[in-house]
């Protein structure tokens, strides 16, 4: 399958790249060279936060062209965009081309390297044993490709490929016999989608419609991780025994159907009333087939109360899901610049969930008794559902044309009906855990804008209502202040202030949620000469949440709380010279509270032109990471200096 | 299914690149304006049009083909003939059609009336005024080199300009999104000409949060379902844009996470009308086993085998 993606990408390349070789004047800006890193602390806490690794890397190219001569009549119009490809951890390719009118072709590839490895995160062991219990080193591959025909007429036919790989190793954890178990695991997810539909423009009326076919297919492997035969052993021997594992297979396989529709209409009254409706349905069903195989001594309390030597587990699940929204709306122009718009949709999703999953404890024996040891088989039987449905209305009023002032206003309604029908075997503790859920929310908002002479100010409230929780954490009231000022004169000042508040609660005595985020900074950006630009920046960020709660232990009352206070400060300086570019920049950025620590990043860039096309860029980036208040000691720093050498190409 | 799509693709693509090289099909359509004339054009006295090659509107179907600096007609097409411009050397300017503020923005929509594309300009989150209107981000003459959309600038950049405090999120917190990097950039999530509902999101095409577009194994369907896909999204638990806990989540400590929706209620009697169960009284969180809960209950997203979500 890798090869014949990598040959659907290339053979696509190649044949658009041949396509334009007749162009006149290409317009070409390439950017290529090498990067070392020099790393030190933790090197697992970087490659999760940072990951740029050393290595050559194309760090962009752009080559665009819609000036054929008259020579290619199959392609007038040409881009192709790149950009960090190479030494990741994150690239992208994108290419744009087709005829006016005739067709036209967007084709996009994403690469990401997700790396996590942290040492404090599932890890109650540490810091005796490090990284944390889970740990991912794999690659996301996105690829997605559209073709119109006859772009801009009457009938557009449309067809479209979308592909996303998601493989490679990783760490978990497995819980039997009362400890938890390492595992080595290696997956490989592919998810893609082939679509075909029409658009239409019919003058007055306008719309598209699009049925897509998706499958997604997981498989994972799952095996003992070596040297993690005796489990955490965070407990004592349990009744003599200190459980362990001596070998471990699981393997699952997933495969996902999923038929989608899609449709958007719009039709024109007159020339004041514009009407939407739109309808979308998917139609998921899950098939899942498990099976798994252990050896070792190992204790279960909660299935069979007994001590056993091995487990063959099968399991065969289905789940089906369909989904499925409808909205209209109406658009009126009241007057020039003054706009009242209205809509209703409904969302609504239904699952119903089926799980078979048969357990053969093997070599059982009871706590108290003696062997001789027996074989005993648990069924697993479980039929869930769950029924969720949305109903949002809104109105908005915006008023843009008065003179340097807007103004807009909107109120939204959103309601939603849950039901949850869990199976018992879900419930360990009775209550809470399925049952009929209602809510609704009434959404306030205004806002208004001034533009003149260089001086900006913008202001925006939004107040929500809700009469009843689902969940705990949901607000009652929630309102939200945000505020802007700036000043720009010509190219030689730019200043501008920008505040956020966020207020959130839900008064309810047996919840309490109370939670504030407060975010204000300020931009200062001055270019007193021509070839000098200096820039400025300080922030605050302040969070702070608490909640209730009961220990699961004891039951008695615990506050929840988050706190974060942040503070960061940046300068940076810009030097336009005709035989050298200089940028550079310092930030700092203290977080204290619940999860301290400090970033400290500089960034440095020369760019020399030698010729009009060709130049040579060297550039320093610099993080720093510290985060030893939290006692993570050495494991919580890393400070990567990475150095790059580029050639531009530029034509 | 698996590998239909790529011969076909791949056989389709080879015949593109067959017929994209060879011999052209016709010629092209004549220009609406004749090519070479001694009747001045724009470009002789406008460094901009000479520069509009390779320009979109260059290829506005009816209006002009190929290089604008040859002939006048993309110019014509946003600023007017300017015939009187011309005639007087330039000095009346009242034929030609200038673009500043909210009116000369929307004369933009007069062309891009895509409901999908640019669906807030009356009525959303960036809707058309005198403070953000199209010429706020997109600049016909001067764009950004290397981004598309004739962007004024890079796409962070842009959006940063008036959301700071977002992209602060990103550039500040240790734990965030790699934006501005290998093609993830604030309108991978958001639509910028959208609805103000719902933060302007770009939802998948069957109305999905942006997030499965990428993570397209959290969508499900699970059996056993957590709370994506029952209530909340994935921001009950996560910060989309950057957070300062690891694994992107909103609290420090993952027990308190799960606990605050877990959770009986705080009055007198031992019930709760929330939807959340109480954790067993094993669950000792005053020891580090128990403060990490994911490490049994692995399978937090969903679980197709697990009713506890253990794998």
């Amino acid at each position: 399958m890798r090869t014949t993606s990598r040959f659907f990408v290339l053979a696509l390349l190649l044949g658009l790249v041949t396509g334009v070789a007749a162009a006149q004047t290409v317009p070409l800006d390439i950017t290529f060279g090498y990067r070392f890193l020099d790393l030190s602390g933790n090197r697992d806490e970087y490659r999760t936060q940072i990951n740029d690794r050393e290595g050559l890397i194309l760090r962009n190219v752009t080559f665009a062209t819609s000036d054929f001569g008259g020579k290619a009549s199959f392609v007038d119009h040409f881009r192709f965009d790149a950009s960090d490809l190479g030494a990741g951890p994150a690239g992208a390719l994108r290419l744009e081309a087709g005829r006016g009118g005739i067709w036209n072709l967007r084709f996009t590839y994403r690469r990401a390297e997700n790396f996590s490895a942290l040492p404090d995160f599932a890890n109650p062991l540490f810091p005796t044993v490090i990284p944390g219990q889970h740990t991912i080193n794999r690659v996301r591959n996105l690829f997605d490709a559209e073709i119109e025909l006859f772009p801009g007429r009457w009938i557009t036919p449309i067809l479209g490929y979308t592909r996303n790989t998601y493989t490679g190793p990783g760490r978990t954890t497995y819980f039997v016999g009362l400890d938890e178990f390492r595992l080595a695991s290696d997956l490989d997810d592919i998810d893609q989608e082939v679509r075909a539909g029409v658009a239409f423009d019919a003058g007055a009326v306008t719309g598209r419609f699009v049925q897509g076919w998706r499958q997604f297919r997981d498989q994972e492997r799952l095996v003992l991780a070596p040297g993690e035969k005796n489990g955490n052993s965070l407990a004592p021997p349990l009744l003599g025994v200190s459980p362990n594992l001596s070998d471990f297979n699981r393997s699952t396989s997933t495969k996902t159907n999923t038929p989608s529709t899609s449709a958007l209409i719009t039709g024109r009254l007159g020339p004041r009333v514009k009407l939407i409706g739109s309808y979308q349905r998917a139609s998921a069903e899950a098939d899942t087939n498990e099976s798994e195989g252990l050896t070792g001594s190992l204790v279960s309390f909660f299935e069979i109360s007994r001590f056993f030597a091995g487990l063959t587990e099968t399991a065969s699940t289905r789940s089906k899901a369909t989904f499925w929204r409808g909205s209209g709306r109406a658009e009126l122009s009241i007057t020039d610049g003054v706009d009242l718009s209205a809509g209703f949709s409904r969302r609504h999703r239904y699952l119903d969930g089926f799980a078979l999953v048969s357990d053969l404890f093997l070599n059982t024996f009871p706590f108290a008794g003696t062997p001789p040891p027996t074989n005993l088989l648990v069924l697993l039987q479980a039929q869930n559902a769950m029924d969720r449905t949305d109903n949002v209305f809104d109105v908005a009023l915006a008023a843009r044309g008065l003179g340097p002032f807007s103004l807009r206003a909107g109120w939204s309604q959103t309601k939603q009906d849950v039901t949850v029908t869990p199976d018992l075997s879900e419930i360990v503790v009775p209550g809470n855990q399925g049952g009929h859920f209602g809510r609704r929310i009434e959404t306030y908002s205004a806002g208004t804008s001034y533009s003149r002479a260089g001086f900006t100010f913008g202001a925006d409230y939004q107040h929500d209502n809700a009469n009843d929780p689902i969940v705990r954490t949901d607000f009652l009231d929630r309102d939200r202040y945000r505020l802007r000022l700036a000043w720009k004169s010509g190219d030689l000042l730019h200043v501008a202030f920008n505040g956020t508040q966020l207020d959130s609660s839900n008064d309810r005595p047996e919840i309490g949620y109370d939670g504030r985020m407060r975010e204000y900074g300020g931009d200062l950006e001055i270019t007193p000469v021509k070839p000098l630009h200096l820039r400025f920046s300080a922030g605050k960020y302040q969070a702070d949440s608490t909640i209730p709660f009961r220990l699961p232990e004891t039951l008695a009352i615990a506050i929840s709380s988050h706190r974060e206070r942040g503070l960061s400060l940046e300068g940076g300086i810009g030097l336009v010279f005709p035989f050298v570019t200089l940028d550079g920049s310092y930030a700092r950025f203290v977080n204290k509270g619940s999860y301290p620590f400090t970033i400290d990043r500089a960034r440095v860039t020369g760019d020399v032109p030698v010729t009009a096309s060709l130049g040579l860029i060297a550039e320093w980036m610099r993080d720093k990471y510290n985060d030893v208040a939290q006692n993570t000691g050495n494991l919580g720093k890393f400070d990567a200096n990475r150095y790059g050498f580029y050639v531009r190409w530029r034509q | 299914m698996s590998m239909k799509p790529w011969v076909l693709g791949g056989i389709g693509t080879l015949v593109l690149a067959g017929l994209s090289a060879g011999p052209a099909f016709g010629e092209q359509p004549a220009p609406p304006q004749a090519a070479k004339t001694d009747a001045p054009v724009c470009a002789d006295c406008h460094d901009q049009a000479k520069a509009f090659a390779g320009n979109p509107h260059t290829r506005i179907p009816g209006v002009a083909w190929g290089k604008a600096g040859a002939d006048s007609a993309a110019c014509n097409s946003c600023h007017g003939p300017g015939v009187k411009h011309m005639e007087s050397s330039g000095e009346d300017k009242s034929d030609i059609r200038a673009f500043h503020g909210r009116k000369g923005a929307e004369f933009c929509v007069t062309c891009h009336t895509s409901d999908k594309e640019h669906a807030s300009f009356q009525t959303g989150v960036h809707a058309s005024s005198e403070a953000v209107n199209c010429l706020s981000c997109h600049s016909v003459h001067s764009p950004e080199a290397l981004t598309p959309h004739l962007l004024a600038k890079k796409p962070s950049e842009l959006c940063a300009s008036c959301h700071p405090s977002q992209m602060a999120s990103f550039r500040n917190k240790p734990f965030a999104h790699r934006i501005g990097r290998g093609g993830m950039e604030c309108t991978s999530c958001h639509e910028p000409h959208g609805r103000s509902i719902q933060k302007a999101l770009r939802l998948t095409r069957v109305g999905e949060l942006p997030c499965v577009n990428c993570h397209a194994e959290k969508r499900g369907p699970f059996v056993f379902e957590h709370v994506n896909g029952v209530v909340g999204t994935c921001t009950t638990c996560h910060e989309p844009h950057g957070s300062s806990n690891n694994k992107r989540l909103i609290r420090a400590r993952v027990d308190r996470l799960c606990l605050e929706c877990h959770s009986f209620g705080t009055g007198s009697t031992l019930t709760t009308a929330t939807l959340g169960s109480q954790p067993p009284s094993f669950h000792n969180v005053s020891l580090p086993r128990y403060q990490n809960c994911t490490t049994c209950h692995t399978a937090v997203h969903g679980s197709q085998i697990s009713p506890l979500l253990l794998k």
